[in-house]
Order: C-alpha cells, then sequence, then structure tokens
C-alpha cells in the first residue's frame, strides 16, 4: 500500500467502519509513513474536538417556548408584494363566489365528487383566516405609520422650502438696495 | 409502541394531532442542526417553523421511500441554504458555548474556550463542508443517509468530510488551538 491508496479509506478507518483486512494494511502503512500518521492523528485530533463539541451541544440551542409568527417591520416593497398577494387571493374568492357559472368554471377545476370539509379542514381555515386578519391589521397599521411619517417629511420639507425662500427674498432685497446705493453714489459723482 | 415517524406522516393528513407529535419528536434535532449550520441567531426559530411548514404542506405528497430522518434533513439543508444565500453577505455569527460544569475551573475554562473555538473554526467553513460535518457529527443520520440527504454519493461525501476534517483542523490551529491528539 502506498499514500494515494490510503485516500477512500481515512473516513472509514476514523469512524470505525473499514473491514479488519483493509484496517490493518493502512496501519501496516502508517507505521512506515510519517506523513501518513500525520494525517492520521489530525484525524483523529479534529474528530475528538467534534466530538467534545457535540456532547456539549444542547437539545435545542434556542430558547425554549412554543413557536410562533412574529409580526416584523415590512419594507414598502415587501407591503407591496404582500398586497398583491391579498388582492389575488381576494380576486380569486370573489371569482369563486359569483353565481355567474362561465366564471366559476374558469376558477374552478372540475371537481370529481362534492366533499364535506372536515372539522380538521375547517380548523385550518380558520387559522389561515385569523392569520390573513392579523397580517391585514399589521399591514394597516405600517401603511398608517408610513403614511403619517411620509405626511411629516412632506411638512417639514415645505417648511425647509419657505425658509430658504424667505432668505432668498431678504437677501434680493439687499442686494437691490445696494444696486440703488450704488448706483446713487454714481450719479452724484457724475454730477 | 409509539408510532413511527411513517405512521405520523400518514397520519397527519387526516389528523392535525399527529403532526404535532411529530413536531414535538423533531423539533430539538432539527433546531440544533439548523444552529450548527447557520449560527444560533433569532431565525433559528423562524427557520425550524419553515422545515416544519414544508413538511406539513408535503404531507399529501410524501412517500415513505426511505429513512423519514433523510428527507427531513434534505428539507432542512435547503431551508439553510435559501437562509444562508439570503444573508450571504454576513457572517455566521458564533455560538456561545454553554459553560462547562466541572470540579476543576481551569479545565473548565479550557474546555469551553476548546468549545468556542471549534464553534468559531465551523462557522468558519464553506457551506458544503461544514454541511457535510454537522450531517455526520450533529444528527444521528448514517454516512448512506447522508449521501441520500445531500444527492450525492457516499465516496463523495466520504471524500468531502476528509476535506472539510482537515480545514476544520487548519481553522483551529490558525486560531491557536491544537486539539489534543487523542490516544489510539
Amino acid at each position: 500500500m502506498n499514500c494515494s491508496d490510503t485516500d477512500p479509506l481515512w473516513i472509514d478507518w476514523l469512524y470505525g467502519e473499514l473491514p479488519a483486512e483493509e484496517r490493518a494494511a493502512l496501519e501496516a502503512h502508517r507505521a512506515e509513513c510519517s506523513r501518513c500518521r500525520a494525517a492520521g492523528r489530525r484525524l483523529l485530533a479534529t474528530r475528538g474536538a467534534l466530538d467534545e463539541l457535540a456532547a456539549s451541544t444542547p437539545r435545542s440551542l434556542v430558547r425554549p417556548g412554543p413557536t410562533r409568527v412574529r409580526p416584523r417591520r415590512r419594507t414598502a416593497a415587501g407591503i407591496a408584494a404582500v398586497l398583491l398577494a391579498l388582492g389575488g387571493w381576494s380576486l380569486a374568492a370573489w371569482l369563486w363566489q359569483r353565481p355567474d357559472d362561465a366564471l366559476r368554471k374558469v376558477a374552478r377545476p372540475q371537481a370529481t365528487a362534492p366533499r364535506e370539509p372536515s372539522a380538521a379542514a375547517l380548523a385550518d381555515l380558520t387559522e389561515r383566516l385569523q392569520s390573513l386578519e392579523e397580517m391585514n391589521q399589521l399591514l394597516a397599521g405600517e401603511i398608517e405609520r408610513l403614511d403619517e411619517s411620509q405626511a411629516r417629511r412632506d411638512t417639514d420639507w415645505h417648511r425647509a422650502l419657505a425658509g430658504q425662500s424667505s432668505d432668498l427674498s431678504k437677501r434680493l432685497d439687499r442686494i437691490d438696495r445696494n444696486l440703488q446705493a450704488l448706483f446713487q453714489a454714481e450719479l452724484e459723482t457724475t454730477q | 409502541m409509539p408510532p413511527t415517524d411513517h405512521e405520523l406522516m400518514h397520519r397527519c393528513r387526516e389528523d392535525a394531532s399527529s403532526f404535532d407529535h411529530l413536531v414535538e419528536r423533531w423539533q430539538p434535532p432539527v433546531q440544533r442542526a439548523i444552529a450548527r449550520l447557520l449560527g444560533p441567531t433569532a431565525d433559528v426559530d423562524d427557520l425550524s417553523q419553515e422545515v416544519f411548514l414544508r413538511i406539513y404542506g408535503a404531507r399529501h405528497r410524501y412517500q415513505p421511500r426511505a429513512a423519514f430522518s433523510t428527507w427531513l434533513y434534505r428539507i432542512v439543508l435547503n431551508v439553510s441554504r435559501d437562509a444562508h444565500r439570503r444573508r450571504w453577505r454576513q457572517r455566521v455569527p458564533l455560538v456561545d458555548e454553554p459553560w462547562v460544569e466541572t470540579e476543576d475551573p481551569h479545565a473548565a475554562a479550557q474546555l469551553s474556550e476548546l468549545r468556542s473555538g471549534v464553534s468559531r473554526a465551523l462557522a468558519r467553513l464553506r457551506p458544503r463542508h461544514r454541511e457535510v460535518i454537522v450531517l455526520r457529527h450533529f444528527t444521528d443520520l448514517t454516512f448512506s443517509e447522508i449521501a441520500e440527504a445531500l444527492d450525492q454519493p457516499e465516496s463523495t461525501v466520504k471524500s468531502r468530510l476528509r476535506v472539510a476534517l482537515e480545514k476544520l483542523h487548519h481553522e483551529l490551529s490558525r486560531q491557536g488551538f491544537a486539539p489534543q491528539e487523542l490516544e489510539e
């Protein structure tokens, strides 16, 4: 056995899955080859360190508690995407409920047999509806917040513009007065 | 005798409480794997929820062809990869390793430091290398199951793991940790 022959054997050797015959051959080679002896020691040491870490890793690395959906701040693009999705969903629901048969055929796939929804499906739908309502409230709040923020920005902007405009008017007045004074002085000099 | 994972998956098509059992059974290992793949950020909660949502969404399509855990960890990998892509500019956060309770405070400090070092080194590996180490060391999957979860031949998994371990050792040495060589 030479060094290149050992390549496919190391992992099975490391995890004790190498058949006895191949293990003996590898050990014989390691006894003669310092490079492979070092490679084996590195692998064993790294595995030992990982075993140590795995042994200390808690069953769960996150705080215990029920899983939950947390509201997040949405960006304008995110809100637009959600609104589009809600719009699509509403349109589908509207199409579904229209008495127009032609539209219903378009919206609903050909059902094989009418089925009564099970209690679990109803509970699932109710939960989804509640989630949608919560999402709706969140979105409404977020849009209101954005509107307020936009209104504040608009007010600030107008105030700043008005201030700048007033400054400019004053400066123009001063320039005008200076020009008049210069003109007057020029006239007196020439007379 | 408790129901198998396959049975629970089959039952949860009609009965939502079976799915609760499945979540109860698998949430800790799933969170553990995600935390090791991405770091225990607050996202671990949301990502494990995403894993179970995907499983629930696929309950009607589920076919017990292989071990349930293989299928589950394939979903964990997909969710983790998606999350990694979403925050690819960010470094994987470090893990605060739990303090070790021993009688010798000096030994405890050394051990905790080594664990943090390994955790840090793991976080610095490329995702493909981290994945194979996490699946081998932080789950109960066999090599053939890891191969199936990664959709790679077993020989590729083993050679990738060899490279991953060498890189991990290199990272540890770079950080000044020289893992103690074990008695053979």
